[in-house]
């Protein structure tokens, strides 16, 4: 449980952070079209589009015939998916196209609907009525279904180039399809070392157990493919020079994370459905110094992972372990090495001895992922290391120290790592 | 199109029914009241004198004419003199580096001035401040700090009762009429004018009835609050069009309770008094918050309740 000051409100979000971001990204943030036409510039997948059409000339004109099959039609300020037409595929006369309802369109059906988007039949504000003809996304189906309507999709709050937590956003009825919260979707915070769900909260702020109307459990869906989403979320935020934001992504089946779009002020509420207070998550990256994409995703990922003591003690129950304990430590190269470790509570972060790290091969500069204060010796590099205790298996980082090199026990492990456990010496 | 023409004709028709209705000693009380009240410019204490002869209108005038002595917007009235003759009462200490501005007023109030403005001027900004730490410390967003400080101003002028019925009046009017003309299709500022023409018509409508029943806390509301109040209105659609109906509902009760906390201030003797006694203080205390409620980077009191569910207790 996060206290106040740990807590993002709005005038820290706002004062602190936002205020970071350069003008010139805020404007990018802003534009559907414009991020795309960037992030497409530097190779980061997004949506592809096949058109932007203003007028009844561009629809006329347009090459409707090309589009085989995975296209969507759309007002570009609709909102509650009004005039959202999503096609699957273009019949073998090569006239018709079938929608995802299963209903026929022909060409002139096409033209019409686009001539009405212009009309500003479907637009709710604004008197720029334009249609974007864009990929249609299918998402993954471990994810799809928990979703009947709508598409959902992952948003990433990113700071420093390193991503710092996340949510997974499930439309509902409610919503009427739309992924924001305050629209009534669904939030599921997601844990950072894992990609795997952890608690969600309804559009409201209130907890939820269960996908409503179904016995699907909210919590523990994983993400595939987890790292990639991290990545691509950090290098779109890298792109637009975003210092702090919050980039939504698509979960799709074959090409994994497509970027959707990019916010200069993402909201607050991922603090509640991730159960963690974000202030304190990104006071903690702010001065790291992080050399490129994927340190900053190996940085967040290991400073930010859930603690799933109650989780792991009710399925697995207790599991009684020496004060001196021989635990296995897997090599770069992933082999087990078996070494002899101190179960330390009076420290937190667990600690490997310099020689050992070295012989391991865990000490190239690009496993390194910060240096912080060791105890009577000054700066030392923390480094992201698996280790291996009574079967299970803990991924972590460790503080790497010149003193471990002396002592018998090479390694000490802190209370980050020793959740689940029960440390006695009768066994 | 149809529903328009309706409206419009039902409008007609009450106004004849009521001109029909309204009896015409009351019409030449209504003009006589205008000459009257301009004339209270030069003498105050005449018209309340003969306000006291017993017929009906000359009962309504007079409660007018209370209630426009209480409205510290006026320029004139007993208001007036209320604050002149305080200040008159305590003039300045001998001139010293923190009393400069107190006599700049003293001497320019008793050059003719009025307090009232002045004490206004200096309550403003009080106002502004407020509304920003309501924003900043507390939560409470309302539609910026421009409409719930003038509203605070009409609320002040006309009473926070009547200004809040005559907000509420015209918010739904406004709503209808919005409905109405939606079918009409028109561009924004022709729909915006339809808009206002109803919002008009709607509280003319709203005051002849009220000087028909003699309803003189209606009657005494000068245009300028009522201007003030009507354009509110504008705000409320605008979030409603760009947001949600719940949001604009949501931002208006804000606006209207920062509003009133605005009045309140603005209404309190003991702080007018204070602050025309006190100008340099008071200026410089206000600007002095403004920086320390611009950089306060914690939690506003209604997030702790966002964030309840999260907090170590």
């Amino acid at each position: 449980m996060p206290a106040a000051k740990d807590i993002l409100g709005l005038n820290s979000r706002n004062q602190l952070f936002v205020s970071l971001n350069p003008a010139s990204s805020r404007s990018f943030a802003s534009s559907k079209y414009a991020t795309k036409l960037l992030l497409d510039s530097k190779d980061i997948p997004v949506a592809k589009i096949f058109g932007l059409l203003a007028t009844n000339e561009d629809v006329n004109d347009f090459d409707w015939f090309s589009l085989k099959n995975n296209f969507v039609i759309k007002p570009t300020n609709g909102s509650a998916g009004k005039g959202i037409v999503a096609f699957k595929k273009q019949l073998p006369d090569g006239k018709h196209w079938l929608d995802v309802l299963d209903k026929t369109w022909s060409i002139d059906d096409i033209l019409f609907h686009c001539y009405d988007i212009l009309d500003g039949q479907y637009s709710t504000w604004g008197a720029q009525h334009n249609i974007i003809v864009e990929e249609r996304i299918i998402t993954h189906p471990t994810i799809a279904k928990y979703c009947q309507k709508g598409t959902p999709d992952l948003r990433v709050i990113v700071f420093n180039s390193v991503p710092v937590m996340a949510m997974l956003r499930l439309p509902t009825e409610e919503s009427e399809g739309r992924a924001n919260l305050h629209q009534g979707a669904i939030g599921a915070g997601v844990d950072m070392t894992t990609g795997v769900t952890t608690h969600a909260i309804t559009g409201k702020g209130k907890s939820i157990q269960y996908l409503p109307g179904t016995k699907k459990k909210l919590n523990g869906i994983k993400i595939p493919n987890w790292k990639d989403y991290l990545l691509t979320a950090v290098q779109a935020a890298e792109a637009a020079h975003l210092k702090f934001s919050g980039i939504d992504l698509f979960i799709s089946e074959d090409r994994g994370p497509l970027v959707v779009e990019l916010n200069a002020n993402p909201g607050l509420s991922i603090q509640l459905a991730n159960e963690a207070g974000l202030r304190r998550r990104l006071e903690r990256v702010a001065d790291l110094q992080v050399q490129n994409p994927e340190h900053g995703v190996r940085i967040g990922r290991s400073l930010f992972a859930t603690i799933y003591a109650d989780k792991i003690i009710s399925q697995e129950g207790l599991a009684v372990v020496n004060p001196k304990e021989k635990i296995i430590v897997y090599s770069d190269a992933k082999e087990r090495i078996e070494v002899p470790a101190l179960l330390h509570t009076g420290r937190f972060r667990s600690a490997i001895s310099y020689s050992l790290a070295q012989d391991l091969g865990l000490l190239d500069p690009e496993d390194l992922l910060w240096f912080q204060r060791e105890k009577r010796e000054g700066m030392a590099p923390v480094v992201e290391t698996t280790i291996k205790i009574k079967d299970r298996k803990i991924n972590t980082a460790m503080v790497v120290s010149k003193r471990l090199n002396k002592t018998k026990h090479k390694m000490e492990i802190g209370r980050r790592d020793l959740a689940g456990f029960l440390i006695g010496t009768s066994q | 199109m149809k529903s328009l023409f309706l409206t419009a004709l039902v409008f007609l028709l009450s106004t004849f029914v009521l001109s029909a209705r309204l009896p015409h000693q009351a019409v030449a009380q209504v003009q006589d009241e205008q000459v009257i009240d301009l004339s209270v410019a030069t003498d105050e204490a005449e018209a309340t004198g003969e306000a006291e002869t017993a017929s009906p209108s000359a009962d309504v005038e007079q409660k007018i004419q209370e209630q426009t002595d209480n409205d510290i917007t006026e320029r004139t009235g007993p208001q007036r003199s209320r604050l002149t003759t305080y200040l008159t009462e305590n003039p300045p200490a001998e001139l010293s580096w923190h009393n400069f501005l107190q006599h700049a007023i003293y001497s320019a109030v008793t050059n003719g001035l009025s307090a009232n403005i002045v004490v206004l001027l200096i309550l403003f900004p009080v106002i502004t401040s407020v509304i920003a730490a309501f924003r900043h410390l507390i939560g409470l967003r309302g539609f910026g700090v421009y409409a719930p400080a003038v509203l605070s101003v009409a609320l002040a002028s006309t009473g926070i009762t009547t200004g809040l019925i005559v907000f509420f009046i015209v918010l739904m009017t406004a709503l209808i009429f919005r409905s109405l003309t939606r079918k009409l299709r028109l561009q924004y500022l022709p729909r915006t004018a339809m808009l206002l023409w109803g919002v008009s018509l709607v509280v003319l409508l709203l005051m002849i009835f009220s000087a028909m029943y003699e309803m003189t806390f209606f009657m005494a509301i000068s245009i300028f609050p009522l201007l003030i109040i009507m354009l509110l209105t504008e705000n409320f659609i605008e979030t409603q069009l760009m947001s949600s109906q719940s949001q604009a509902v949501r931002l208006t009760i804000e606006t209207v309770l920062i509003a009133i906390v605005g009045s309140l201030i603005i209404g309190s003797e003991t702080l007018q008094r204070t602050v025309i006694l006190n100008p340099e203080a008071t200026i410089l205390g206000v600007a002095v918050i403004n920086i320390l409620v611009g950089k306060y980077a914690g939690l506003r009191f209604l997030e702790y309740f966002r964030f309840e569910s999260i907090l170590e207790r």
